[in-house]
């Protein structure tokens, strides 16, 4: 699925352009160098280049995450109202600038790619803030919660019997039989179990003969240079001529790059690779078989989701063996997809007498509610906050990324981060522990408005809004101070609103209260590096006594993989769609008001957190 | 008690067929704790469960329709106290009394306008809903007469009132098939009024002296089989009948078989603004029908609207209707705000709107009552949708340049809106509470 | 056949509020019951009116609504004592002229205001500002000082600007409206932030920015009834008693302000202008409602004359 050469001069609107005069972009300090009309951006050029930007807002030019430096050369910016506050305005410097009817002419400046069209060769510096790539995804997701319920979860996870051998009912599940019996003395079968989320994709090496796991890798979804949320993404693939391809090229790239690693690192030949099982977001799914995603925003809300078709690898475009399976969890509402199913399926809950919550907090919240009688799912959109964007110091869970904070009562802030490194940003978890450190002080009140006399030393109005500094720029591998904003604060409780909202819609629409949960299960890479009792404290889950609690990990890449071994747990799959029912939060009032309840810290009816009673 | 989702799940056949129209079983469950559907929708339901469900959801008062079908006021079957648990259900009717003791030339004058009265809300017509016609002369010719005037001159649903069996007897021989009320059965006269309605199937005002004598008349009424009653306690004095109906409820829903009907309640006055007053409180507070004295538009208005507000359904979304609000008094070059019609979020970028001083126009785009993101996740605010709005609306004659501000949360949609309406797009703060300063700093025609 | 009529046991009840001081002050709240239900509980109170007095005369008031203060609309001091004599309970001064889009006037200029309209009445004062956040937050504590000890109540407070307000009404001994947007958290959240600044939960009205007739009515009157039902049922941060603003919410609606002329079918403006105003008044009251902000003297005279049914 490499563009081929020719698409360079195509713009994305499509149309070729002859004889349109191309220039060189040379992206340092990748060194990589592209050609490219003065009709594409720079956020278009380092598409082209593979350099995955950030560009929350999709090219809007409003998001402002996509600052690049230009170094040598001219460019045009769209006169828009929104360039950041760096860019100059051209000639203040006495830099060389020609007027243009409407045109900005600007050299040797900070820009915004979207809004930055060539008029030269030119050389572009790609700050470490805009970059999405040369980063590591974690991937090893089986560690447990860091408490100290530390027991694997479930206990029937494959992983934990790596001694399991294939059964031929196993094999006939993966392949689809026809596979096996056209070549029964083949020794080698792989095959691949795919997370495929929105913000990062990861793949599972896996040794079918053997039932074994191989190895896991992961990346950043390559999509996120068209938009950050799965919403951007969809009205990316609607409003733009190509984007559907774009995109689709997009996710299948990141799988592809995954493949490429795997088999090398494994010394596995890709073709030996016969099937695929991904479990991906409604949407993640639609858009890397290029289907249309549009039932998925607008009425009549028909999506090929619920049973997404099996195809080859070939006509998916993975680098795999051409006629292997590749099968798609299936879903059961737009916004509920095969992702959350797998997670089900992996955490065995279906089976349970007790009851059990499952809560998947990505950029969707999602949750599933239930025993081994019935199951109710919603989702409920927390927004993309605890994976770090939308906020100008957040970043995933890498390497460096902030993960807890300390704050002492003299307003001294302590931090760690992951791996001891110089710290880059904050992750979903430090900023869990952000906001309840802020709020533990005083320096917040309980609705995150900041209560500090204007001239604290750590308090900067930038842009007309407060922000409190965290870190101090010379402490940080960022060379700037890493800051939190009074509507950053607003957001991210926002975000841990519409979580603890969603269960509790989801527990009075069946008129069960938070005492009721036996089990609250949560999964996704946000959970990893949690402090339970921070993410109590700020109110984004219920107050529950700890050991309710269990940690499942990357439980959508389980329960691919436990699908791809099993015919047995094909079998759950399918009675689990069929069981589950969906919640739709936007009917009535409940999801509301428990929404408007929960923006506070850490809840309005404080009898819901009994253990921070007098706290 | 009433049963829970999950109690009801329990006695379901749990296969998912789908048969009731909804996807599971514990969907039809939910449906039915909260009485959105009936038990009878599930067609296997076990002989035990369709039993036991259906007493369990009978509803805790009557329904009772008056007037010929088509055409008919229905009231009763509430299930709260207050509209916040659920909803009031059916809006109460209202009555005005005409009196048989007027000239016939007035009666007429009055029936034919009172059945014209017409009002329009929120694209719908609302008007008087029953003539409450008295035979306060005691003359039954007289009756007679004024109930001729009525069929021949009205459509609407008739309060035949008149304690007098004979005088009753006469006018039902004519009116019967518009399908009145008798008003009313008295411990007096109650088998002859109770023989009437038997013998024409009509519904029956059941009037007692306090709670315990109605209570005992209704008794003797549904013991000699007629079940379709309408409650009246006589009380007329404001704080006696908020007692008396605010018992009439709660004892209804308690499943106090005798109350389990809906209420009339008579708002009278000396004064004719005092009157209004008291219907009003009688419409907030539970009765089923107010018959009031005045015919004066205004009070007609003003009453039918508290009562649309009411009874409104407080589990939909709160929504504003979609069309333009000015703000202060805008001119030509006044600045124009796009936002959705959930009430909170309009209400917020109002009052913000409103504090800055800044005359200009809102225009909340219909997203049946969803805020800015949810409506943008659910593609119910789209560029289309705003374009149709700014178009519909009627802006473009209001004001003479052509630019629109859209909330700072669906930003990306700026450029497809300027292609399909050619207005030229500012994104606006994500927030309402910002709405004052970006006005000050951006805003210029 | 006699009826057991059902009476409810409610643990908690109203906050009792005094308002102003000496022989004049006034007590609201205290409720015991659902509005007018005395037969299960105290309803020690009736619920008060208070009559609008703006210290710059309004531009946009129809004739209507000009006509019964004519020669003393420009005056505050002399409104007020009009007021009085049409049976205002309180008087309601708005500090309309400290707009920074207004008059800008600066908070001295409003305390002095204040104290002189305080002055020529010598009953219960509600001081409101002019609706900016910002604005209000230095006027009110100004007319807090210039009112220091007479025990007035001062608003708005909201989530915003709630600091300086709460402080200077602690320090002066006055008490404060705590107003936000139609729903019961962000009454209750408003309620939690200022009692952690250490003011007096008991000192506080909510005023939970009623709709008019027609206009959002029932929004506030559910909610209304949910503050009530919290409070009686012990919720100490919702049981705050209750301000109506609904004179400023009628008088901007069609219905009040349209002339006979432009709209014959719906009667008279006199009459139903007035009828907009008192049914929104008596519905919010059947909601719990303690002070009602009016604004025509004859709604005054019909609202007071409805109160006097209950007695
Ligand atoms: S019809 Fe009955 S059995 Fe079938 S889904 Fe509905 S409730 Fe379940
Ligand atoms: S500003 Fe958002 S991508 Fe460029």
């Amino acid at each position: 699925m490499n563009r081929p050469e020719s698409l360079l001069s195509l713009n994305e609107s499509g149309s070729l352009k002859e004889n349109m005069p191309l220039f060189k972009i040379l992206f340092l300090p990748d060194k990589k160098q592209v050609f490219v009309s003065e009709k594409e951006n720079l956020l278009q050029a380092a598409r082209v280049a593979k350099i995955p930007l950030k560009a929350s807002c999709g090219g809007e030019g409003v998001c402002r995450t996509c600052q690049l430096k230009v170094k040598e050369g001219i460019v045009r910016i769209k006169p828009a109202e929104y360039q950041p506050a760096s860019i100059k305005p051209p000639g203040k410097d006495g830099e060389k600038n020609s007027e243009k009817s409407g045109l900005n002419i600007a050299i040797t400046s900070y820009v915004l790619a979207c809004q930055t069209f060539p008029l030269s060769d030119l050389t572009i510096e790609i700050p470490e803030a805009a970059r999405l790539t040369k980063l590591q995804i974690i991937t090893d997701y089986r560690d447990d919660y860091p408490t100290d319920n530390r027991d694997d979860y479930p206990a029937n996870d494959q992983d934990k019997d790596k001694n399991v051998l294939l059964t031929e009912d196993m094999g006939y599940s993966a392949l689809n039989g026809e596979e096996i019996i056209s070549d029964p003395f083949k020794k080698k079968y792989y095959g691949l179990a795919v997370d495929l989320g929105t913000t990062t994709v990861v793949a599972e090496l896996l040794d079918l003969t053997k039932g074994v796991s191989l190895a896991v890798k992961g990346t950043y979804n390559q999509q996120l240079s068209y938009g950050e949320d799965v919403i951007s993404r969809l009205v990316y693939a609607q409003e733009n001529e190509n984007g559907r391809p774009y995109l689709q090229e997009a996710i299948v790239d990141s799988v592809n790059a995954l493949i490429n690693e795997l088999t090398i690192s494994r010394q596995v030949s890709p073709f030996e690779i016969r099937a695929v099982v991904c479990a991906g977001n409604p949407t993640m799914t639609l858009l890397f078989l290029g289907l249309d995603p549009a039932g998925l925003r607008f009425e009549p809300y028909t999506a090929a989701v619920h049973n997404p078709p099996t195809i080859q690898a070939q006509k998916a475009g993975l680098k795999i063996y051409p006629r292997a399976t590749v099968k798609f969890v299936p879903g059961i509402a737009n916004y509920l997809g095969g992702d959350v199913i797998a997670g089900v399926v992996a955490t065995g809950m279906a089976a349970r007498d007790e009851l059990t919550l499952f809560i998947d907090v990505g950029t969707n919240g999602e949750m599933v509610l239930g025993n081994k009688e019935w199951l109710v799912a919603c989702s409920c959109s927390a927004g993309p906050a605890f994976e770090g964007s939308g906020l100008k110091h957040g970043v995933l869970a890498i390497p460096g990324a902030i993960d807890s904070f300390k704050i002492t009562s003299n307003l001294e802030v302590k931090y760690t981060t992951i791996d001891r490194l110089p710290s880059r940003g904050i992750c979903g978890s430090g900023l869990i522990s952000c906001l309840a450190g802020l709020y533990r002080f005083g320096i917040i009140d309980r609705r995150g408005k900041f209560n500090l006399p204007p001239d604290h030393p750590r308090l900067h109005m930038v842009n007309g809004e407060k922000e409190f500094v965290l870190v101090w720029a010379t402490d940080t591998g960022i060379n700037e101070d890493i800051t939190i904003s009074e509507s950053e604060i607003n957001n991210l409780i926002r975000a841990k609103a519409a979580v603890f909202a969603g269960i509790r819609s989801l527990l009075q629409f069946l008129n069960l209260s938070l005492e009721n949960i036996d089990h609250l299960i949560l999964a996704g890479g946000f959970g990893r590096y949690l402090n339970l009792k921070e993410a109590v404290a700020i109110g984004m889950l219920p107050d529950l006594p700890p050991q309710k609690y269990r940690y499942a990990g990357n439980s959508a890449l389980k329960g691919a993989k436990m699908i791809l071994f099993s015919a047995e747990a094909r079998k759950k799959t399918l009675e689990i769609t069929r069981k589950m029912m969906y919640l739709d939060l936007s009917e009535g009032n409940t999801f509301t008001e428990e929404f408007l309840a929960a923006l506070f810290i850490p809840h309005t009816n404080q009898n819901l957190f009994p253990s921070l009673k007098g706290g | 008690m009433a049963l829970t989702g999950l109690e009801i799940f329990k006695q379901l056949p749990q296969t998912n067929c789908k048969d009731c129209a909804f996807p599971t079983c514990l969907a039809f469950a939910v449906a039915l704790a909260s009485g959105k559907v009936t038990p009878e929708k599930c067609p296997h339901l076990s002989a035990s469960a369709r039993a036991m469900l259906t007493t369990a959801f009978a509803p805790p008062m009557a329904l009772i329709k008056i007037g010929p079908p088509g055409q008919e006021l229905v009231i009763g079957n509430e299930t709260v106290l207050f509209r916040h648990e659920k909803r009031f259900e059916h809006a109460p009717g209202l009555a005005v009394l005409i009196k048989d003791n007027l000239p016939v030339a007035e009666i007429t004058t009055k029936i034919s306008y009172l059945s014209s009265v017409v009002f329009k809300r929120l694209g719908e017509n609302y008007g008087l809903d029953l003539l409450a016609l008295e035979n306060c002369s005691g003359e039954p010719a007289n009756f007679k007469k004024m109930v001729a005037v009525a069929i021949e001159k009205s459509n609407l649903p008739l309060i035949l009132m008149s304690e007098n069996p004979e005088a009753m007897a006469a006018v039902l021989s004519m009116a019967a098939q518009r399908k009145p009320l008798i008003y009313s059965a008295q411990s007096t006269n109650y088998q002859e009024m109770t023989g009437l309605a038997q013998k024409y199937n009509l519904p029956l005002a059941v009037k007692g002296k306090g709670l315990d004598e109605l209570a005992a008349l209704v008794e003797k009424i549904t013991a000699l089989g007629h079940e379709q009653l309408v409650l009246d306690t006589g009380a007329r004095e404001t704080s006696q009948v908020l007692f008396e109906q605010t018992q009439l409820r709660r004892l209804a829903l308690n499943r106090f078989k005798p109350f389990g009907y809906p209420t009339i309640a008579f708002a009278l006055d000396k004064d004719p603004i005092q009157s209004v007053v008291k219907a009003g409180v009688f419409l907030i507070k539970y009765a089923g029908i107010v018959v009031l004295t005045s015919d004066h538009p205004a009070d007609l208005l003003s009453l039918i609207t508290l009562r649309l507000n009411i009874y409104s359904d407080p589990q939909k979304p709160m929504a504003v209707e979609s069309k333009i609000y000015p703000v202060g008094n805008p001119g030509k070059d006044a600045p124009v705000v796009i936002t959705t019609n959930f009430s909170l979020t309009y209400y917020c970028v109002a009052n913000d709107f409103e504090a800055s001083r800044i005359p200009g126009y809102i225009i909340p785009v219909d997203t049946d009552g969803a805020s800015v993101l949810t409506s943008w996740a659910a593609g119910k605010l789209t560029a289309e949708k705003i374009s149709e709005a700014l178009q519909n609306s009627g802006i473009a004659e209001r004001v003479t340049h052509r630019k629109v501000i859209i909330p700072g949360g669906v930003a990306m949609l700026s450029k497809r809106l300027t292609g399909l309406s050619g207005w030229e797009v500012l994104v606006g703060p994500r927030e309402s509470s910002g709405i004052p300063s970006f006005l000050k700093r951006e805003w210029v025609p | 056949m006699p009826v057991k009529v059902i009476r409810e046991n409610w643990p908690g009840k109203v906050n009792t509020i005094t308002l102003g001081i000496g022989s004049q002050a006034i007590k609201i709240g205290g409720e015991g019951a659902f509005p007018f239900l005395a037969f299960e509980g105290k309803l020690p109170y009736r619920p008060v009116v208070a009559c609008e007095v703006w210290d710059e005369e309004p531009g946009d008031w129809p004739d209507l609504l000009t006509a019964p203060f004519a020669g003393v609309i420009d005056e505050p001091a002399a409104w007020a004592k009009k007021c009085l004599v049409y049976g205002a309970d309180l008087i309601c001064l708005r500090l309309v002229g400290a707009h920074p889009g207004a008059k800008n006037k600066s908070p001295q200029e409003c305390a002095r205001m204040a104290q002189k309209v305080y002055a020529a009445i010598n009953i219960p004062l509600i001081v409101v500002g002019c609706g900016e956040d910002e604005k209000d937050a230095a006027v009110l504590p100004a007319v807090a000082e210039a009112l220091a000890g007479k025990n007035c109540l001062l608003g708005w407070a909201t989530a915003e600007n709630y600091r300086p307000i709460t402080t200077a009404c602690n320090n002066y001994g006055h008490s404060l409206i705590a107003s936000s947007p139609l729903d019961i958290s962000l009454a209750k959240q408003l309620n939690i932030l200022i009692t952690e600044t250490g003011f007096n939960p008991g000192s506080i009205i909510i005023d939970p920015l009623v709709g008019a007739l027609g206009y959002g009515l029932e929004y506030a009157y559910s909610i209304m009834e949910r503050l009530r039902l919290s409070a009686l049922t012990g919720d100490k941060m919702l049981a705050m008693p209750v301000i109506c603003f609904v004179g400023q919410e009628t008088w901007k609606t069609k219905e009040a302000t349209i002339s006979d002329f432009e709209c014959p079918s719906w009667g008279e403006q006199a009459r139903r202008a007035i009828l907009w105003e008192l049914l929104t008044a008596v519905a919010l009251t059947q909601a719990g409602g303690a002070i009602m902000v009016l604004r025509h003297p004859e709604t005054v005279r019909h609202f007071l004359a409805h109160l006097t049914s209950f007695i």
